[in-house]
């Protein structure tokens, strides 16, 4: 177990590096300054100390050496945008807001998304199920940020019951989680659905009844653990939904995190604020896979974490 | 008329009775998207106390479902139809019990595992393959003996030595992928064991198995009956397995009973054609030169049964009669019944 | 019971004579047999949304083939008479705050969706085979490096990728598909890398290596033969992905950018207009959103006509 989470730890720095590399060089291939099309009405000594204060008048491979040192100890560099402001400032101020969002969304999605496929498998009425199944398509369809904005339109425009800015308050939470979620509660509800209809059918579940244990002891003891493997591994892929999600929920409904900042920091071309979120957002989702992938060997033993097969 | 007086006789049985489960008349039938499938039709057996019977038949003779049906496992499209069903002086019939559906369901999961258990098919798929073999054996002694977690554990491993499995204490923690075929199914056995039961219902319990593990099993099977005193049904189609095993051996096909005797009327005295078309298939080292005679066709659509005598398709000896006619139960001696016209035979060509 | 009843007086010699061979049939033949395409084809039939969902997007590919051509509007064409105009005969869904037709817009978002959507597709599954195919072919230790390089490409999410290229190659529709191309394969390829190694392990691969017959044709024809399910099935979910991927860039305002219209962009430009003319809203959004639900619809009717297991 350790010797694998150590062996995935190292292939996930190595994926960080490779991604670290990849933007840097991609940064360079941009074709003009960095500093926009207004550098051309500078006095020749201001240009000159601004691409001296960013490194920018050393070659291409020595300015590589000196930004991989620098990410190495945590240092991105000052934003291109906000003069004077560290990258790091920015993403240290975002990050809690995103977390807080993702972790509210995580836990909803999850939550609704493993009861609707629980109900959804052993009801007995076949419209609820057909019911459940028919909100999963439609969820997987409609993409969130088309949600969210009806969302908005109905609730905070025409009805006015729900505030549309920021997340002040736990009010302000509702919106943007509903529509964060509405993707992940489709695929964890289909998920469970199948897994637990495909578990209640099975033989294991015939010799647990005729021990003399009660049907709903049954689903939980026997049931719920096996239909759950599908969901764990849902759990990586889920972060990284909730990243890229955050990049229109928070332009949307103007939350200060990471994604908004994403947004406008491409918009902006703010090419060192990019390249820090980039590396980060990669470090977040390498890390929630590994922790998906440890948590699944620790559910379901007949996982043999040294072959490692499990992606990055 | 005559079957509804029976009924209420099995009711009011003395419970001193040397039988420890009466069915009478039990029928089975499955709903399916292709119709109605009558899996088990019109099936009477007992079962003495102490005693090992055997239940052959093909697969789809409807022996296994039969057996569902007295545990009451049967899948959710699965009903019994009609039949009385009487275990150790207790009805235990989903028709007829005291109270309705609800108070049979809760009597049966106080019977289940405790003195009426199961020993499964494949072992391969009848364990949890999540949770660990300690978790799966103590789930028993802790629905039905008021034993603490602590307790049932040094049984489970107690209960594992007896079945022949080494260092029960680690090998408790394990999970079913580490072990063999063989192995799991001694757990399964050993699952069934858990409580004492009074009877045990082996559903072909050595046919997932290699043959040379297929003997271990069926002598441990023997042993622990022995040592309980408790009632086995061991249900297969293969014959040879239950020649030294079985008093009293039960011949089923097309969901219905055509043979019923102790081992030595089966095997010496074979009447239906269908027991002798099965023996016909037993490899006896005894007879070298024998050659093994496959029964031909294959068995009847239990989605459409033939009126008459579900065999009559593959039968050597068909007449006429057994296309549009059941035959009923001929007694041929007091342990002896048979369900064949050949047994008329004689009488009307006489 | 299906017994007739009858008395022993009934029974008669006639009816104990030996019974006609000809009238036993002991051998019946339980299903017709159909080939797999037909077999498949029927099944989906049987699912009336996945065929609904054929027929609008069958519908949708023809109109966003014709209607810009016949239309005598462009994308881009202001009418100055005519700004923000409710639905009418000249506009069949009005037009926009630049007077522009929102029909021909929305058509013209069709195309743009579509081919992103298509085209990644076909794309995908050409670098998919050939990179699934080469892994589990040579095996060893050159599976195992181009399986570390498909772990890492893929442990980024693919909107990442997008960016980045956009960035470089400017907001349009080629560096959207590169975007989407540079991580979409990847499912496709470990799909077939799978069944090309187990494949391999079987006696018909290693019977025909003994024949001395070319092993590459027989792998290659046996694995068309054996993933094209779950291939389809893989193919037919990455459509909407690659379209709910351009939509949102567009969406955010880092995609296809104005004057051309792609069905996010169309979404975007009405936002800021939805209190008074909801409108227009409405016409891209119900777009998105009922194309997305047909290629869903279409994929699970595909997966489910393919599963060998739900006959």
């Amino acid at each position: 177990m350790i010797k694998y989470t150590l062996k995935r730890l190292l292939l996930g720095f190595i994926t960080l590096f490779v991604l670290a590399t990849v933007t840097f060089f991609l940064m360079k291939a941009i074709p003009g300054s960095p500093f926009g099309a207004e550098i051309s009405q500078l006095p020749a000594a201001t240009v000159e100390k601004l691409y001296a204060k960013y490194n920018l008048d050393k070659s291409i491979p020595e300015q590589y050496v000196i930004y991989l040192k620098n990410v190495i100890r945590g240092d991105f560099g000052e934003s291109l945008l906000r003069k004077g402001t560290d990258v790091t400032t920015i993403i240290a101020k975002a990050a809690p807001v995103t977390m807080k969002l993702g972790a509210v969304a995580f836990v909803f999605s999850m939550l609704v998304g493993i009861t609707l496929g629980i109900v959804a498998a052993l009801t007995k009425h076949r419209w609820i199920s057909n019911a459940v199944m028919v909100l999963a398509t439609v969820g997987v369809s409609v993409p969130s940020f088309l949600f969210a904005l009806m969302l908005m339109i109905v609730f905070g425009v025409q009805l006015q019951i729900l505030p549309i800015i920021g997340l002040k308050g736990p009010l302000n939470y509702i919106m943007p989680t509903v529509a964060l979620s509405l993707y992940p509660i489709s695929m964890v509800s289909r998920l469970v659905r199948s897994s637990m209809s495909e578990a209640v059918k099975q033989d294991y579940m015939v010799l647990a009844r005729s021990k003399g244990t009660a049907p709903f002891w049954v689903i939980v003891k026997h049931g719920l653990k096996n239909c759950l493997i599908p969901v764990v591994t849902y759990a990586g892929p889920l972060v990284a939904y909730l990243m890229t999600g955050s990049f229109v929920i928070e332009s949307l409904f103007s939350i200060p995190g990471l994604g908004g900042e994403f947004v406008t920091s491409v918009t902006n071309r703010d090419y060192t604020l990019i390249m820090a979120l980039t590396i980060f957002f990669g470090a977040l989702i390498i890390i929630a896979n590994i922790l998906t992938d440890l948590l699944s060997a620790l559910i379901d033993p007949r996982i043999k974490l040294e072959k490692g097969k499990t992606a990055a | 008329m005559e079957r509804s007086k029976e009924k209420g006789m099995a009711v009011t049985m003395n419970p001193e009775s040397t039988n420890l489960l009466e069915v009478k008349h039990l029928t089975t039938e499955f709903e399916t998207e292709q119709g109605t499938v009558k899996a088990v039709r019109d099936v009477s057996f007992t079962v003495k106390k102490g005693e090992i019977l055997g239940i052959v038949g093909e697969s789809g003779s409807g022996k296994s479902q039969a057996m569902y049906s007295v545990m009451g496992l049967l899948a959710r499209n699965g009903v019994v139809k009609e039949g009385s069903m009487l275990f150790d002086g207790h009805d235990i019939s989903p028709l007829s019990f005291e109270g309705g559906l609800k108070a049979y369901d809760k009597y049966m999961q106080g019977v289940r595992g405790n003195t009426l258990s199961m020993i499964f098919q494949d072992p391969m798929s009848f364990l949890n393959p999540v949770l660990n073999i300690e978790t799966q054996l103590v789930e028993p002694m802790l629905n039905h003996m008021k034993i603490s977690r602590k307790e049932a554990r040094e049984k489970a491993i107690e209960l594992l030595r007896q079945v022949g499995i080494p260092s029960p204490e680690t090998r408790l923690r394990q999970y079913p992928h580490e072990f063999s075929g063989g192995m799991r199914q001694r757990i399964i056995i050993a699952i069934a064991l858990a409580c004492n039961p009074k009877l045990i219902i082996a559903d072909e319990p050595t046919t997932a198995l290699d043959v040379t593990i297929q003997a271990k099993i069926l002598q441990l099977i023997k042993d622990m009956q022995r040592k309980s005193g408790s009632s086995v049904m061991l249900i297969t189609h293969d014959l040879g397995v239950v020649a030294n095993m079985c008093s009293r051996i039960v011949i089923m096909y097309g969901g219905k009973i055509v043979e019923v005797g102790t081992a030595d009327e089966i095997f010496f005295q074979p009447h239906h054609p269908y027991t002798s078309g099965l023996l016909a298939c037993v490899n006896n080292p005894e007879e070298e030169d024998k050659e093994l005679q496959p029964i031909p066709g294959s068995p009847p659509d239990l989605l459409k049964p033939p009126a008459g005598c579900p065999f009559v398709d593959r039968c050597s000896c068909a007449m006429r009669i057994c296309k549009d006619y059941m035959p009923e139960m001929t007694e041929l001696s007091p342990t002896h019944r048979c369900a064949c016209w050949l047994e008329q035979k004689k009488e009307v060509l006489a | 019971m299906n017994l007739k009843e009858y008395n022993k007086e009934m029974l008669t010699r006639e009816m104990f004579q030996p019974l006609d061979k000809s009238e036993q049939n002991s051998e019946f033949i339980a299903m017709e047999t159909k080939s797999f395409a037909r077999d498949a084809w029927i099944r989906f039939k049987r699912n009336k949304l996945a065929l609904l969902g054929l027929i609008f997007l069958g519908i949708v590919v023809v109109l966003a083939i014709f209607v810009p051509i016949f239309s005598p509007y462009t994308y881009e064409q202001m009418d100055m008479t005519a700004l923000n105009a409710n639905p009418s005969l000249a506009h069949p869904m009005g037009t926009d705050r630049f007077g522009r037709d929102i029909l021909v817009r929305v058509m013209y978002g069709a195309r743009i969706s579509l081919s992103v959507g298509f085209s990644s597709a076909a794309i995908s599954l050409c670098i998919g085979i050939m990179y699934g195919g080469i892994a589990g072919y040579v095996g060893g230790k050159t599976d195992m490096l181009m399986m570390r390089i498909v772990d890492i490409i893929y442990s980024i999410p693919s909107m990442l990728y997008v960016i980045l290229v956009m960035l470089i190659f400017g907001s349009n529709i080629w560096s959207i598909l590169i975007g989407i191309c540079i991580s979409s394969w990847i499912g496709m390829a470990r799909l077939v890398r799978a069944q090309v190694m187990s494949l391999k392990e079987q006696e018909f691969a290693l019977a025909a290596y003994v024949l001395g017959a070319s092993t590459k044709r027989i792998l290659f024809k046996h694995l068309i033969i054996n993933c094209i399910g779950p291939i389809i099935v893989n193919l037919t979910l990455m459509v909407p992905s690659a379209i709910f991927t351009e939509a949102f860039l567009s969406f955010v305002g880092i995609g296809i950018s104005a004057p051309a219209a792609s069905w996010g962009t169309l979404a975007n430009e009405a936002r800021g207009l939805v209190e008074t003319y909801p409108i227009q809203i409405i016409w891209p959004v119900a777009a998105i959103c009922l194309t997305m639900l047909s290629l869903n619809f279409i994929g699970d009717g595909v997966g489910e006509a393919l599963d060998p297991k739900k006959k």
